[in-house]
């Protein structure tokens, strides 16, 4: 295990998903509870969505791809009402990484994309002892070596 | 639908290149019935030829199996094409069930396509439209090849032409194009009889009537015969075309007066780069009402009547020449290259004047003796006429009872240019700006030359002519039209680069009313342009 550093307002937060499944909770609930109404009605059901057959609208090629993180990442999250104003920070960080395909963000880099809150506010948010959602710092070399 | 090539903004403007199938093409046209084209009619052939061409690829492409649609149902072992994969070719390997609770029920193939290891899979039965199936309306409305040409005709005309001139086996005379091997031969004796018959004619010919004295021995078409005549004498320095647009005519070079073979170095403007952002207002409409042909950017007026008065300056006045500038040119006809032989018709006297137009360098020659017949001055107003005929052109001046007027004399002393006032007989209106007299036009010749061949910076010109002109006012002032026509007796040069010196230097302050006085103690100063704004 690496040696823990103290995260600041550059250092890059992802969803982990290993914390979710040490909680004993389930992502696929998660993910399924953001859908918009519209995608509920396709998805009626958190279940048999982890492989559903993507149809390529230039060549009709099948790609297999996860149906609830696809209908999040490419409908859901076009819409103007997926983070406003009423979002709470928790769940519009979430939000913004089910968005973005879970690439890790810092707290600048969020608050560029938010546009609320300062990016100390973020980092206080995610870095605290209590972690949301799973977000947590990602332990790579990359944070590691902006350290040093 | 699938998409061709050839309906994409993206091809022609960015892929598209004109090949050896292209040349092959536009070749075989002219094969066909041995007529030079213009470049916009092998344009739009050439866009013609890529369309069937690429619509034989697809028909042929499509002939090997079955057009994929998502919307279809495919058996094992069935071969299909793939428009939206390059027309690759697959085999039907497996079907399973597809599973998205977005499409509804539909199918999965599993295809390997034809050099390829791995498979891959595709949408076959599948409710929801999709553009891969094929429509009847979406077929219909694929762009004709006229619309191909009007939305990309001039970046394919373009690049066409940048490609036929560098290839030796075309050539071209104006705007037609021909190979070079269906040229007619117009050998050396040819070309000799036709300087023969214009000799003896003594005025300028059609290539037509040239054709019926020449004997061509060729079953060629008259348009390629017309064609190669006009493309061998176009070569041959002796002959001259001197029609005009649309218009060919062949005269002989060395029968047309020097200055119209060799522009008259008084004319001539080698362009300088300045800054005309400083320009205030009432210099950039002084640079308007003298409209110097040598000026670019100015729009033309809205409205061009029967006639049209010019302010004569003193390097047309010297040469005996008429600017070809926005107010005069659409009394003249139009030419590109072209020397066309005009008539200028003397509306007081009613005598004929031979004149020529040289669209190239901006003038009109043919009036020299005019001026001096009617003692014209530099400043004179010259009025020009249209006639029903456009090789035609009225020419007078604006008579007065003659009057011994005072007017400002250029002449040299010291090798420098000086004014001093005199009076001079004068019977037509002038601009009192403009006027300028010299007194011995040898000696002027000369400064002219050292000035021109120094290469003087023109804010030097203007530091040495403004002060010998400010004498002649009880305020020192200047006007800035009397500036520029002072100048250009030394200096050939447009208001602008004057103007913008006046505007950039210290030295120089505007008094009002175009009137500018001179401070020699601040000629090394710049002015900063937005106090002047």
């Amino acid at each position: 295990m690496g040696k823990w550093i103290k995260p600041d307002v550059n250092t890059k937060f992802h969803i982990d998903f290993d914390w979710w499944e040490k909680q004993g909770r389930s992502l696929r609930v998660f993910l399924h509870s953001q859908l918009c109404p519209q995608c509920r009605t396709v998805y009626t059901t958190y279940r048999d969505t982890e492989l559903i057959d993507w149809v390529d609208p230039e060549t009709a090629e099948v790609h297999q791809v996860d149906g609830l993180w696809h209908a999040l990442r490419t409908h859901c999250s076009q819409l103007p009402d997926y983070i406003d104003e009423r979002t709470p920070l928790t769940s519009a960080i979430f939000r913004v990484f089910l968005a973005n395909n879970n690439t890790p963000l810092s707290p600048v880099e969020l608050h560029e994309i938010i546009g609320k809150r300062s990016p100390e506010i973020i980092l206080r948010t995610i870095a605290g002892k209590q972690v949301y959602k799973g977000i947590k710092p990602v332990a790579t070399n990359k944070n590691e070596d902006r350290k040093k | 639908m699938f998409q061709r090539k050839t309906q994409s903004e993206a091809f022609w403007q960015e892929d598209f290149a004109v090949d050896d199938d292209d040349l092959n093409h536009l070749y075989n046209l002219f094969l066909e019935d041995e007529t030079p084209r213009t470049i916009q009619e092998l344009t739009l052939a050439l866009i013609q030829g890529r369309c069937a061409r690429e619509e034989a690829t697809i028909q042929r492409e499509l002939a090997r199996g079955t057009v994929y649609q998502p919307r279809d149902s495919y058996s094992l072992g069935e071969q299909i094409v793939f428009p939206a994969l390059d027309f690759a070719l697959g085999t039907v390997v497996g079907e399973r069930e597809g599973h998205n609770p977005e499409y509804g029920e539909f199918k999965v193939i599993r295809v390997r396509l034809e050099g390829q290891d791995s498979e891959r899979e595709f949408a076959a039965q599948l409710q929801q439209p999709h553009r891969l199936n094929l429509t009847p309306e979406a077929e219909n409305h694929l762009l004709s090849t006229e619309e191909l040409y009007q939305r990309y005709g001039s970046t394919v005309q373009q690049r066409l032409l940048a490609y036929l001139s560098a290839r030796e086996e075309f050539v071209n005379f104006g705007d037609l194009w021909l190979p070079q091997i269906a040229l007619v031969e117009v050998h050396i004796g040819h070309r000799n009889i036709a300087e023969a018959v214009l000799d003896v004619n003594g005025h300028p010919m059609s290539p037509e009537a040239l054709l019926q004295e020449l004997d061509l021995s060729t079953d060629a078409s008259p348009s390629t015969q017309l064609f190669s005549l006009n493309y061998a004498l176009s070569c041959d320095d002796r002959f001259d075309d001197v029609g005009y647009e649309g218009q060919i005519l062949w005269y002989l070079r060395r029968l047309e007066p020097p200055e119209v073979v060799y522009p008259p170095r008084r004319l001539l403007y080698t362009p300088q780069p300045y800054d005309r952002s400083g320009l205030i207002e009432d210099l950039l409409q002084l640079e308007r009402e003298i409209d110097d042909e040598a000026t670019a950017l100015i729009a033309p007026p809205a409205l061009i009547g029967d006639s049209v008065i010019v302010t004569l300056n003193y390097p047309h006045r010297r040469v005996g020449t008429l600017p070809l500038m926005v107010r005069t040119r659409p009394f003249f006809p139009r030419g590109s290259t072209q020397h066309t032989r005009i008539t200028f018709v003397d509306r007081s006297t009613g005598k004929e004047m031979p004149g020529w137009v040289v669209h190239q360098y901006n003038y009109v020659y043919g009036l020299e003796e005019w001026y001096k017949a009617h003692e014209i001055p530099v400043g004179g107003y010259v009025k020009l006429e249209r006639t029903g005929d456009p090789l035609v052109v009225g020419v007078d001046f604006l008579p007065r009872r003659m009057r011994r007027e005072w007017v400002r004399v250029a002449s040299v002393e010291d090798g420098r240019l000086v004014f001093k006032m005199q009076k001079m007989p004068i019977s037509c209106e002038y601009d009192e700006l403009m006027i300028v007299g010299e007194a011995d036009a040898d000696s002027v010749d000369e400064l002219w030359v050292r000035t021109e061949e120094e290469g003087k910076p023109i804010f030097d010109v203007m530091c040495e002519v403004f002060p010998e002109l400010a004498k002649l006012s009880p305020q020192g002032t200047v006007h800035a039209k009397t500036l520029y026509s002072a100048i250009n007796i030394v200096r050939r040069c447009p208001p602008g680069p004057i103007f913008a010196e006046l505007t950039r230097h210290s030295c120089f302050q505007s008094v009002g009313g175009g009137y500018w006085t001179y401070d020699e103690s601040l000629r090394g100063e710049e002015r900063r342009l937005s106090v002047m704004r």
